[in-house]
């Protein structure tokens, strides 16, 4: 990146030393009534859902409705080739939806099937993955996430970001350093 | 955090109900029974059904207690510590099942057991001459009125056992079988099994208890290092049990996966055991927060799993069978779709599988205390029903026919054992206070 390039604000980083503090720094931007924001830590840490105040997901519902669809999938399908299309005496059981039974291992498989794609692609898009890039990735402080360091970002499209309330918010939870990320503007 | 448990020692408080609760239990084993013994001169045929009913009711909880204290140190996971204290008062009551079990070999070397007697010999001759029945493998059975005295109120039209006729289409299979199939075998590993399941459980049990005192993880260390060999052993006893004791009832008849299925039924009866049981402790504050949400929860998640499991495992069984419709095959399933057993067939499916699935699956029910506890309470209901329905239908052919007497042996041999077990409570802490996981278990949190 040449020294000339416009640059534009992009996010907030705080760090902190503890999870401890982490979380006691979460609940006051979660009570500051942030959105775009998020805590970044090295391995997963007990409470910081509440402490974030995140809403349960979901997935769930995305999963269940999948399952559904690939049960009824199934059902359709079985129905439409054994019994309507081309009915076919398959070891003395009739050509009907009498022989359920038979067809229970494909419905069972279908609705896997089909959950199995639904949670992956449905958690794919409520993390908004694949991404490559990020400018969280501009710090050079923030590698030390995957070691020991913990770290709330703020992110500019924060209907609440102002570049000095959103600071002067983040010094008061007590972090070992803050600092403005900034990314390139193309 | 309760008034009553202050102290944070997490024994039972002053006065707790819990405290006279095996009292209750044993006066339900006195009327058991007495109901049993009123079974055994009155119906000596039917009492044979009726006791291994309620033994091996009363065992599945054993064999679930058993696989819960084993794999929780197979996996040295902490989210069960708290719970594993109630599963391992269950495993302090297998000296009463090991007394039932002893008798019920003794009863069946001295034939006065009639449940085996067509592969055990035993009286089986005279059994048939009391209820002659003309019975193709597949066709609806006949029965004619004997001339001979009955042995019940019903013994002529709904004979037991196997007719005579039904005992010469088997007798080639049996003789292939003799060599496993025989009195001697089966009291000898009957006695090996019971060896097994005291000494798994006295060693689980003991050692736990024992680290309350000294807080020594040495325990731990040794309870987990055996836990493989343990496993081992308990799989195979489970498995073989099963084949001994139920499948033989149908002596022609086999299916691999029996020993699965058992297993299946029996982890989902002790996770539901374990929540009625937890979620009963929690209310009434003798447990503080040891037991709370997240724990109930991830027991409500494997019980949905294994009852989910047994589900799968039973499907299976039926739908080889079904698929394949060969007679000798088929007929345990055609005894369990007749004389009113369909109802009990379809209740399974229903109670078993499709309403707890429907009604279980969903985070917010599983997190919901009370809910949790009626959910679990139906799937131990229909445990009982699940192993009555793997006994009875080859002693009683109409549905509910000597109930009375099996409703008894079930409260004489669990009203014994688990006034034993909640005797226990009066004398442990109710979770295990030196465990050393125990302190991250009972900050035990589950993230979405």
């Amino acid at each position: 990146m040449s020294e000339n390039q416009q640059k534009r604000p992009a996010l907030y980083l705080a760090e902190y030393e503890s999870p401890e503090a982490l979380a006691k720094a979460a609940m006051k931007v979660r009570d500051a009534g942030y959105k775009n924001w998020d805590c970044h830590s090295p391995y997963p840490i007990h409470g910081l859902d509440e402490a974030m105040g995140l809403p349960p997901t979901k997935l769930g519902i995305i999963s269940f409705i999948c399952a559904m669809l690939g049960l009824t999938t199934a059902v359709l399908m079985i129905w439409y080739m054994n019994v309507y299309d081309y009915p076919l005496i398959v070891g003395g059981k009739p050509a009907a939806m009498s022989s359920f039974p038979s067809m229970v291992p494909i419905m069972f498989e279908c609705t896997i099937l089909f959950t199995g794609f639904g949670t992956l692609f449905g958690m794919l898009h409520l993390t908004r993955l694949p991404r490559h890039h990020h400018p969280i990735f501009e710090s050079d402080r923030f590698e030390a996430v995957t070691d020991d360091k913990f770290f709330i970002s703020i992110e500019v499209e924060d209907p609440k970001f102002d570049l000095d309330r959103t600071r002067s918010l983040l010094e008061s939870t007590g972090p070992s350093h803050v600092e403005l990320v900034e990314e390139a503007v193309a | 955090m309760s008034a009553a448990n202050s102290n944070n020692n997490y024994r039972l408080s002053e006065g707790s109900r819990w405290a006279g609760l095996w009292k209750v239990a044993a006066g339900l084993g006195v009327v058991g029974l007495g109901i049993t013994a009123w079974a055994f001169l009155a119906d000596p045929v039917h009492f044979g059904y009726s006791y291994l009913y309620g033994f091996f009711a009363i065992l599945t909880f054993l064999f679930g207690a058993l696989f819960l204290v084993i794999a929780e140190h197979l996996t040295a996971g902490h989210w069960g510590v708290t719970t594993r204290r109630l599963a391992e008062f269950i495993l302090a009551g297998a000296p009463v099942l090991a007394v039932f079990g002893a008798i019920y070999l003794v009863l069946a070397l001295t034939g006065k057991v009639h449940v085996y007697d067509e592969w055990m010999g035993g009286h089986h001759d005279d059994e048939a001459a009391h209820a002659v029945v003309e019975q193709g493998l597949f066709g609806a059975s006949v029965a004619h009125a004997s001339s001979g005295e009955s042995h019940g109120a019903h013994g002529d039209l709904y004979p037991r056992g196997h007719s005579a006729q039904e005992a010469e289409l088997h007798h080639h299979v049996l003789e292939h079988k003799a060599p496993y199939l025989n009195k001697s075998r089966f009291f000898i590993f009957g006695l090996v099994y019971l060896l097994i399941w005291v000494g798994l459980s006295f060693f689980y049990y003991r050692r736990s208890v024992k680290q309350d005192e000294d807080h020594d993880p040495s325990h731990t260390v040794k309870l987990r290092a055996f836990a493989p060999v343990a496993a081992i052993l308990f799989g195979l006893s489970l498995t073989f049990a099963a084949f001994d004791w139920l499948m033989s009832l149908e002596p022609a008849w086999y299916s691999t996966i029996f020993g699965v299925v058992i297993f299946g039924g029996s982890a989902a009866a002790i996770f539901a055991l374990l929540i009625v049981w937890g979620v009963s402790l929690h209310r009434s504050g003798e447990v503080g927060d040891a037991i709370n949400v997240e724990h109930i929860h991830d027991l409500g998640k494997m019980m949905f799993g294994f009852f989910c499991f047994w589900t799968y495992v039973s499907f299976s069984q039926w739908m080889l069978i079904w698929y394949a419709g060969i007679p000798e095959e088929a007929v345990f399933f055609h005894k369990r779709w007749q004389g009113g057993w369909q109802t009990v067939s379809v209740m399974m499916i229903l109670l078993h599988f499709a309403l707890p699935f429907l009604l279980f699956i969903s985070r917010i029910f599983k997190r919901n205390l009370v809910w949790a506890r009626i959910m679990a309470s139906v799937i131990l209901f229909i445990h009982l029903v699940d192993v009555y329905w793997y006994v009875l239908p080859n002693g009683s052919p109409v549905v509910g026919h000597g109930m009375l007497f099996d409703v008894g042996a079930l409260l004489m041999v669990g009203g014994f054992f688990f006034a034993l077990v909640f005797k226990k409570m009066n004398d442990h802490a109710l979770i295990p206070v030196g465990d050393p996981l125990l302190e991250r278990s009972l900050h035990h949190h589950q993230s979405y």
